[in-house]
Parts: C-alpha cells; sequence; structure tokens
C-alpha cells in the first residue's frame, strides 16, 4: 500500500497543528449545533 | 493493535483553552438567539 499509516495520517483533515484542529472543529461542531437556532429564528422573522 | 503514549502531553493552560472553546462555540450562538426570542416575533 502507498498510504501512509499512523495515527492522523487516515484522516481527511490534518490533525498536525492543535490549534487549527480547535478552529476547524469548533467550527464543524458549532454550525452544527446552531443551525436548529438559527431556523427558529428565521422562522420567527418570517411571520 | 497497541497504543502509544501521547507525542505531546497537553498543560492546563491549553486543556482550559480547548474546553472553554468547546462550551463558546456550541453555547454562545444558541443562547444569543434564545436570549432574543421575543426580538424575532413580531407584534400581531
Amino acid at each position: 500500500s502507498h498510504y501512509e499509516e499512523g495515527p492522523g495520517k487516515n484522516l481527511p483533515f490534518s490533525v498536525k497543528n492543535k490549534w487549527a484542529l480547535l478552529v476547524k472543529m469548533s467550527l464543524y461542531f458549532g454550525s452544527a449545533f446552531a443551525t436548529p437556532f438559527l431556523i427558529v429564528r428565521h422562522q420567527l422573522l418570517k411571520q | 493493535v497497541h497504543s502509544m503514549p501521547p507525542e505531546e502531553e497537553l498543560g492546563t493552560l491549553e486543556k482550559a483553552i480547548a474546553l472553554t472553546s468547546c462550551f463558546v462555540s456550541l453555547f454562545l450562538p444558541a443562547g444569543w438567539i434564545l436570549s432574543h426570542l421575543e426580538d424575532y416575533k413580531r407584534p400581531e
């Protein structure tokens, strides 16, 4: 196999820089958690 | 299959920053919207 092996090598994102990873994960999980609240806001403003 | 010790041990400050970021990114947008719910409702 020509793929690299080992921790963090089989992921579609880099885990090399922990602060970059923190930002990426915060945006990924934060946006998912915020979406239903944004939908409620959108629906209320629409009336 | 076996695990290895961490390549780098995290300090208390780094753990505090990471945990705070997790809570802020989850609860700040939701809290902002929930605290302004009344503002989004139009008077009939």
